[in-house]
């Protein structure tokens, strides 16, 4: 019964977003307030039985509902309650829905909190949001229905897929749903701004915060797959370049290429097409990735939601496409080129230009890498892999780019080729750069990689990065020098250049931690029982087999006694588990954690009648702990960034940006 | 002199038996053969054929660790890493490989990224001189902000000085 009125509360929010859509673009058509009023209160009325849907699917999934097909397959009564809360998407339809939940809520929002001065383009806004969500609710009233039922109604559910069953999975993918989605309003801004025929003033403002947000989001939403897939998987690492991972990293690279635009935008009020153009592209993006991991076009382990609505992806897809290209070449021209005598030349809007261009490049690197497969079995018929060695080729090159685009491009000012004390900064920080490289080469064990390409990357891009740190820090102390040391004006006027600093830092404090483990070292160690063995100067005790229930999941645990130089570092609980839904045993692995390096400890066999060996894989993965570190310096940068209540208005053009001048 | 010879030569016969060791554990001992880095390489750029993502090194699939044992096998023949790909390269073709192979379409998954890589900036590059040029023949000079910034201030004195005059 309640997943029937589950079913009929998602029509009526095909009906009301379908109402919206139209009832927007003739509001816009005509100018007609009380008309994108109605628009209004119907986005806000499907948000809200929307959420109401959700509830109740949250609540059947609590009921043990088997009559639920989804339930069904995706739960069953021996899950832990947490897995109740993260089943709702586990799966195709699940996770389709928290999309569509997530779109609908954002796109209220955005409608809610929009600025006065964007009153105008608000109905192309809604018109833009709505027209996609009428699909996602046409998709989950037919194709990717969650409340379809099944019977008769079993007594017990299949369960949940055993990889998913982690508490990564509680809060991964609505983080990077949330990105997401919320890439969505610039690129309504985007449409907006099309069919309104320019760019308004509060366009960048808000379109710079929503960017921001999906940014923080995609950030924190794509490391944490990677510590998923790094305490989960069990091969060691976070990231293979998956075809999902892959699909979550491309949004990513195109909004941080869009906030990189936003900001010439805003300070020289030039590239508002670009803007416009990466704004739906992010978006589209966004989508694309879904539709490539959802049709099966593509294989991939994060496949958990595969199912037949491909084609009706790809239409949509095709859609939105066309629509946005036609919208563009009709209407580009109306969006007028700046206002401005200024001259671009060899100054920070070009290292902007420049950073961008490195960042879609990289995104149309991973694009080629992801589809080329498809296209030359098209063409061939003959069938080849891409996988981690094409795009590792590539990444380090790029990340030199980036390197040294952050380190020059932050340094350099608008509108001018010079630099204030370009030599001073430059050769300062090659200088302080050394013993802080030294430190993290030495500390961080890199030299003990075997490889001499991997060795002589590592120590140049570690050098690079400090140096690239210690040159934005000390640019930023001279502009503070420059404010007579009052860092209260400049966290008062300026947070967004505090936040991108430290963005900037988190980003370079990551690509160390890459570096870092660009080559880990690991071992394949035999034990009996009672035996110590010993690895990178860890002495590894095994103590026999033991079989611990917890939940649902048997777990075959080797409990190891750690201690390295004498030092006892307690118990490490790698294990084997069984769930009740699946044949094979899956890894549950044991992490050592220093500052430095990870001890990685994944069960390869065990003797299965007295539990009186183990052979383990143990890994030793330097530098992990600054990738992870790395997320929160960044969504930390993005918090202070977007906390900025100053950046985007109009008033301050270059001249009044550029506080730094004594005029 | 004969100090820094006898260090030189110190260091040397210290390190004489790690190299011989670097060398001897691939040939002799097979089961110690996974620490071995050429080992690694070969295994790390083949792909496993039953799993998404994963080379065969990574990955403890049936196939899997046939592969592997091919490899071991091979290197302890004294194979390269060349002719080790290339013999599961005739068997299995090039979709084997991690990475596409470099002739015939596949090149163009290379050549693309590359030639991006070289001809973007030289583009952007020119863009921004033709946009120089053009800026420098219409007498429009990059002004530096300080250059602005005295503009606006005697345009505001002038703006002042109509202002007082017409009061």
């Amino acid at each position: 019964m309640l997943a029937d009125i589950g079913f009929f509360l998602l029509f009526l929010c095909t009906m009301l977003s379908g109402y919206s859509t139209v009832s927007s673009i003739a509001a816009g058509r005509m100018r007609h307030r009380r008309l994108f009023r109605s628009a209004r209160v119907a986005t806000t009325l499907s948000a809200g039985l929307c959420l109401t849907a959700s509830l109740i699917l949250w609540f059947l999934l609590f009921e043990h509902d088997y009559s639920v097909a989804y339930i069904f397959k995706n739960s069953s009564n021996d899950l832990p309650p947490i897995y109740r809360v993260t089943a709702f998407w586990s799966s195709l339809e699940g996770s389709h829905m928290l999309w569509t939940l997530l779109l609908s809520i954002y796109s209220t929002i955005a409608l809610w909190t929009a600025s006065r001065d964007n009153e105008h383009i608000m109905p192309w806004v809604n018109a833009a949001l709505q027209s996609v969500l009428t699909w996602m609710f046409y998709m989950a009233i037919t194709h990717s229905d969650p409340f379809v039922r099944m019977f008769p109604p079993l007594a017990d559910g299949q369960g949940m897929n055993a990889l998913l069953q982690n508490p990564y999975m509680a809060i991964h993918p609505p983080t990077l749903f949330t990105g997401y989605t919320a890439l969505a309003i610039p690129f309504a801004y985007a449409v907006a701004a099309l069919c309104y025929g320019d760019v308004t003033d509060g366009w960048l403002r808000t379109t710079r915060r929503w960017a921001l947000y999906a940014w923080i989001a995609l950030t924190s939403g794509v490391f944490l797959g990677g510590r998923w897939a790094y305490v989960e998987l069990g091969w060691a690492g976070y990231w293979a370049w998956d075809p999902v991972e892959n699909s979550s990293f491309i949004p990513w690279l195109m909004s941080t290429a869009l906030l990189h635009s936003l900001i010439v935008q805003e300070k020289l009020g030039q590239l508002k097409r670009l803007s416009i153009i990466l704004a739906a592209t992010g978006f589209f993006m966004s989508f694309f990735g879904t539709f490539l991991t959802r049709s099966g076009v593509v294989s991939s382990v994060h496949s958990f939601a595969e199912s037949p609505i491909g084609p009706n992806y790809l239409a949509f897809l095709a859609g939105l496409l066309v629509l946005f290209v036609g919208l563009y070449a009709w209407r580009a021209h109306a969006v007028l080129p700046a206002d401005t005598d200024k001259v671009w030349g060899v100054s920070k809007e070009s290292a902007l230009v420049m950073t961008q261009f490195l960042l879609l490049t990289f995104a149309a690197i991973v694009v080629i890498g992801t589809l080329f497969p498809i296209v030359s079995e098209a063409i061939t018929g003959q069938r080849t892999s891409i996988q981690a060695p094409y795009f590792n080729a590539f990444a380090p090159w790029i990340g030199l780019g980036l390197i040294v685009m952050i380190a020059i491009g932050n340094i350099m000012r608008y509108q001018t080729a010079k630099i204030p004390d370009a030599r001073r900064v430059l050769l300062g920080s090659a200088a302080v750069a050394i013993p802080f490289a030294l430190i993290i080469i030495i500390l961080g064990d890199v030299l003990s990689t075997p490889k001499k390409f991997a060795l002589g990357a590592q120590i140049v891009g570690i050098y690079l990065s400090c140096w690239a740190m210690s040159s934005i820090t000390m640019d930023a102390s001279h502009r503070l020098r420059d404010l007579k040391w009052n860092v209260k004006l400049m966290w008062g006027r300026n947070r967004g250049f505090i936040g991108a600093w430290v963005a900037h830092m988190g980003i370079l404090i990551a690509i160390i931690g890459f570096l870092g483990n660009y080559r880990g070292i690991s071992t394949d160690l035999t034990i009996a029982k009672g035996e110590t063995k010993e690895f990178y100067g860890y002495q590894i005790r095994f103590d026999g087999m033991i079989t611990v229930q917890s939940d649902n999941v048997t777990l075959f645990q080797a409990p190891l006694s750690l201690s390295r130089d004498g030092h006892d570092l307690g118990m490490m609980y790698p294990a084997k588990s069984k769930y009740p839904t699946k044949p094979e045993l899956l890894n549950e692995v044991g992490v050592e954690s220093s500052f430095w390096h990870d001890l990685y400890v994944v069960i390869g066999d065990f003797e299965r009648k007295a539990g009186s060996t183990v052979t383990l894989q143990v890994h030793v993965n330097p530098t992990v702990r600054l990738v992870w570190i790395s997320v929160f310096v960044l969504a930390a940068g993005g918090l202070i960034a977007i906390s900025d209540r100053h950046r985007g208005q109009k008033s301050r053009d270059v001249v009044a940006g550029e506080w730094e001048v004594k005029a | 002199m004969r100090r820094w010879l006898e260090i030189i030569l110190a260091v040397g016969l210290w390190l004489t038996p790690y190299l011989a060791l670097a060398e001897g554990v691939a040939i002799e001992n097979k089961n110690l053969i996974v620490d071995h880095i050429e080992y690694q390489d070969v295994a790390g750029d083949l792909r496993c054929p039953t799993c998404t993502g994963l080379s065969v090194l990574d990955s403890d699939a049936a196939f899997s660790i046939q592969i592997k044992n091919e490899v071991k096998e091979q290197l302890v023949a004294g194979k390269h890493k060349d002719e080790i790909l290339k013999f599961f390269t005739d068997r299995y073709g090039p979709w084997i490989l991690r990475a596409p192979p470099t002739h015939g379409v596949h090149l163009l998954a290379w050549i693309v990224p590359i030639s991006a890589l070289i001809l973007g900036p030289l583009v952007l590059w020119l863009f921004v001189w033709m946009r120089k040029k053009s800026g420098d023949e219409h007498d429009v000079v990059s002004r530096s902000v300080e250059d602005i910034v005295t503009e606006m201030n005697q345009r505001l004195a002038s703006m002042r000085a109509t202002n007082g005059s017409s009061k």
